[in-house]
């Protein structure tokens, strides 16, 4: 479980904060997706919920632990994956492996042991005697999460964990999170792409200059921003738009008539079904549409940079 | 700590690590086997390796007794010599010796240096031929003592061939001659053995001593002039070390034994040399190779197994594990540290064994430490200052040009940039606060402290403004002095870089 309680972060007196009083919480076998443009603040939010760089203010708890005054356990609890992994060029993927899980307390023998199985299990194991400056930056992501996976964390952070990877790369990373979740894992995703995000995350918080300002629930991502309705009728004629504007703004394209800025809720809709009804007219097709997550973050971010 | 000492072990044991070992006992190894084979070619026989042997012969009822004492160049018993003597009638003439008037008394020395024999010869004149030195257990020099058989159980006095006066003042007769020091090659000890019959000890005789300069007059038989040392008595043999100072150099040193009533009973006389011991010379080699290797080992271990990680990101990958930024650095800088200290400390300990197999001779404690904790030093602080940069520098080239310019500043253009600061400031060469002043500006240099440590070592501060050479202390070069700016180079880029990287980003 990640706490995220009044964090901030300012690289310099003179610099606004990169993240301003961001508050989170990631629960046991939840992914929380984390959207913004670039510079919102999310791989600092990551960064400081790793342990590499300090907050300014507020806290940061991993399972209870606070990740600046107790980072060694803290630590224990969490699997980085960088958008941009960097490890010993030269380094080779099982000796690297077993030094990581030194810091675990893993005995070197039970380490090369989980070290092969994370290596075969993340189709790196080819390519164990090459040192990692040879691997390309998928693999380099590869071998990244099964760093993180050495420690058996209870919560991961992946940042932009998606950028570069191929679409088998895509949805073979999409399936391990979704396999993260179903263990109980707590998962922290920022990403750019959003539809991987609607895909799987169970909340998505989007932040802007560095504060959160919207969580979308699962729930609502079929629901997001304005509510709009298509109708189409089988028999039009010139009074049908004035039946349709009492719940809303009328556009007709042919027998297809479209309400915007409706003035009921999508439950009400029924109500327009049977004005049009009592009207004689007969419906073919009749459905609400919601705006997607991408018209919807632009909409909460576009303009805002 | 588990996690301190096991990152601590993985950089302990990283191939810049090994590199840098290896490199550094190499050179080190060069430069002895090139020092101790240089001293031992121009001091002839170490003095571990050569062997004296100081007989003592009596007789008694009829019988000869002979027991021949092994020292080797130290004054130390050599057990396990071959001894080959002969005893033999003396007034038939070398040319008449057969089996019935003469003996062979052939042995080995015990554990205690002596070979006892015996023979039942009572001959009125008889002749001792024995092997008086050896080197390497090989007879080189042979002498002869010869005796009128008074009948009285007299003592034989052997044609010896050390700076030794006898006298008959009391029963047994004194070897007596300077023999090598095994602690402090700049001087020679005093050897004593007291040969009397039946290994009977001295009698009290004080010993007094003088420093003779400008040509010397030996025996004086009588303490004027002279220093008292100390009394020695009950003893059969002994090294006396003298408390001479550097004004002794290259002046001979008389040494004199007087009795209770102050009458002469012999004495020695050495040259007091101010010799170059294969550990000096061997400090003096390192500092050409030292100069540039030290410097850039501290720079680079330091960029390789702290700076470029830093810079590059690889820290943040192990940082992300249940450790924090202050136990790597700490783990990384200690280990570090512990590199140096151990490559120089095995380096010149086989450097000891090497200028030990040519020379007999240890390297001194002094001379020893100085190398290994002068160095050491310089790399820790030069380390230090680089840990510190990285601190503040973001990138792996400029933590790089930092260390190079370091190296070029400090290492190879200091002492330039002081002389310009001084010439620049019209300072008055002539006055010795001004090679206070030099040694105070040198020492602003990581590089300097292994000069420090050597000068502090042979008291003698040969870098001075104008080139000479002078008395260490007199420049400020003191025990304290030294120590003092070794820690300060240590302790101050550690711990303003220790204290950044725990609380830095």
């Amino acid at each position: 479980m990640i706490q995220i309680t009044g964090l901030t972060k300012q690289y310099g007196k003179n610099r606004p904060p990169a993240v301003k009083d961001l508050n989170l919480e990631i629960n046991p076998g939840e992914i929380m997706g984390f959207a913004g443009l670039n510079g919102a603040g999310k791989t600092t939010t990551i960064r400081i919920v790793s342990g590499i760089i300090f907050p300014t203010s507020g806290k940061v708890l991993i399972n209870g632990k606070d990740i600046v005054k107790e980072k060694v356990e803290s630590s224990k609890h969490i699997g980085w994956v960088p958008e941009l992994p960097n490890f010993d060029p030269n380094g080779k993927a099982v000796s690297l492996l077993k030094y990581y899980a030194g810091f675990y307390g893993i005995h070197p023998e039970e380490a090369e042991e989980k070290a092969v199985m994370l290596l075969k299990k993340f189709g790196i194991w080819e390519a164990r005697k090459l040192p990692l400056k040879s691997y390309s930056q998928g693999m380099k992501k590869r071998f990244s999460i099964a760093a993180a996976m050495m420690g058996d964390p209870d919560n991961f952070l992946f940042d932009e964990t998606l950028n570069g990877l191929d679409p088998e790369g895509v949805k073979n990373m999409r399936d391990f999170m979704l396999s993260l979740r179903k263990d109980g894992k707590a998962v922290f995703l920022s990403s750019h792409i959003l539809s991987e995000l609607e895909n799987v995350a169970d909340r998505i918080a989007i932040i802007r200059r560095g504060s959160i300002i919207k969580v979308v629930e699962r729930s609502d991502l079929s629901n997001l921003g304005n509510l709009s309705m298509k109708i189409q009728i089988k028999n039009p004629d010139e009074n049908v738009e004035s039946v349709l504007q009492k719940f809303g703004n009328v556009s007709k394209d042919r027998n297809v008539f479209k309400i915007t800025e409706m003035k009921i809720s999508k439950d009400d809709a029924y109500v327009i079904s049977d004005a049009l009804s009592k009207a004689g007219y007969r419906i073919n097709s009749m459905g609400t549409e919601s705006e997607g997550l991408e018209e919807y973050f632009l909409e909460l971010v576009g303009g805002g940079k | 700590m588990r996690d301190f000492i096991y990152d601590f072990i993985r950089t302990f044991t990283g191939k810049f690590t090994i590199i840098m070992v290896v490199l550094i006992i190499l050179i080190t190894m060069a430069l002895a086997y090139s020092s101790g084979s240089s001293i031992s070619s121009t001091s002839g026989p170490a003095p571990a390796s050569v062997a004296y042997l100081l007989p003592e012969i009596y007789q008694s009822g009829g019988h000869t007794y002979i027991s021949d004492f092994a020292v080797n160049g130290y004054g130390q018993p050599v057990p396990g010599l071959i001894v080959t003597s002969l005893l033999y009638n003396n007034s038939l003439g070398s040319s008449k010796l057969n089996s019935t008037n003469s003996d062979y008394l052939n042995g080995t020395t015990n554990s205690y240096g002596f070979f006892n024999s015996s023979a039942s010869e009572n001959w009125p004149s008889m002749g001792y031929r024995y092997s008086s030195e050896y080197v390497g257990g090989v007879n080189i020099t042979t002498s002869y003592a010869s005796y009128e058989n008074d009948g009285k159980g007299s003592l034989f006095y052997p044609n010896i061939n050390f700076n030794e006066v006898s006298n008959i003042s009391f029963p047994g007769y004194l070897y007596m001659f300077p023999v090598a020091n095994s602690s402090s090659t700049s001087h020679s000890n005093i050897f004593i053995y007291y040969a009397s019959p039946a290994g009977a000890v001295m009698p009290a005789e004080k010993i007094y001593y003088e420093v003779e300069h400008g040509g010397f007059s030996f025996p004086k038989f009588n303490t004027s002039g002279m220093a008292y040392l100390k009394t020695i008595s009950g003893i059969k043999s002994t090294v006396i070390s003298l408390p001479l100072n550097k004004t002794a150099v290259n002046n001979y040193v008389t040494v004199e034994l007087f009795n209770t009533s102050n009458d002469f009973n012999g004495g020695a006389t050495a040259i007091f040399s101010k010799s170059v011991s294969a550990g000096v010379l061997l400090e003096s080699s390192l500092t050409v190779p030292f100069e540039f290797l030290i410097p850039i080992l501290g720079i680079f271990s330091a960029y390789f197994y702290y700076g470029k990680d830093k810079a590059s990101g690889v820290l943040e990958s192990i940082i992300a594990r249940p450790v924090t930024k202050g136990r790597i650095f700490m783990s990384r800088f200690t280990s570090g540290s512990v590199s140096f200290f151990g490559a120089i400390i095995v380096a010149v300990a086989i450097a000891d064994l090497i200028i030990f197999k040519y020379t007999g001779s240890w390297i001194s404690d002094h001379t020893f430490f100085s190398i290994v904790l002068g160095y050491t030093a310089e790399a820790v602080a030069f380390s230090g200052i680089i840990y510190l940069a990285s601190q503040y520098l973001k990138s792996q080239g400029a933590i790089l040009g930092t260390g190079i310019g370091l190296f070029f500043i400090m290492v190879l253009f200091w002492g330039l940039i002081i002389d310009i600061i001084l010439l620049e400031t019209h300072v008055n060469l002539a006055l010795k606060s001004t090679n206070v002043l030099y040694v105070a500006l040198s020492a602003i240099s990581p590089s300097f402290i292994p000069t420090l440590a050597s000068s502090l070592n042979s008291g003698v501060y040969s870098g001075g403004f104008n080139g000479s050479s002078l008395l260490a202390s007199s420049v400020g070069i003191t025990a304290f002095s030294v120590i003092g700016v070794g820690l300060l180079w240590i302790i101050v880029p550690f711990v303003f870089s220790f204290l950044l990287a725990r609380s830095r980003d």
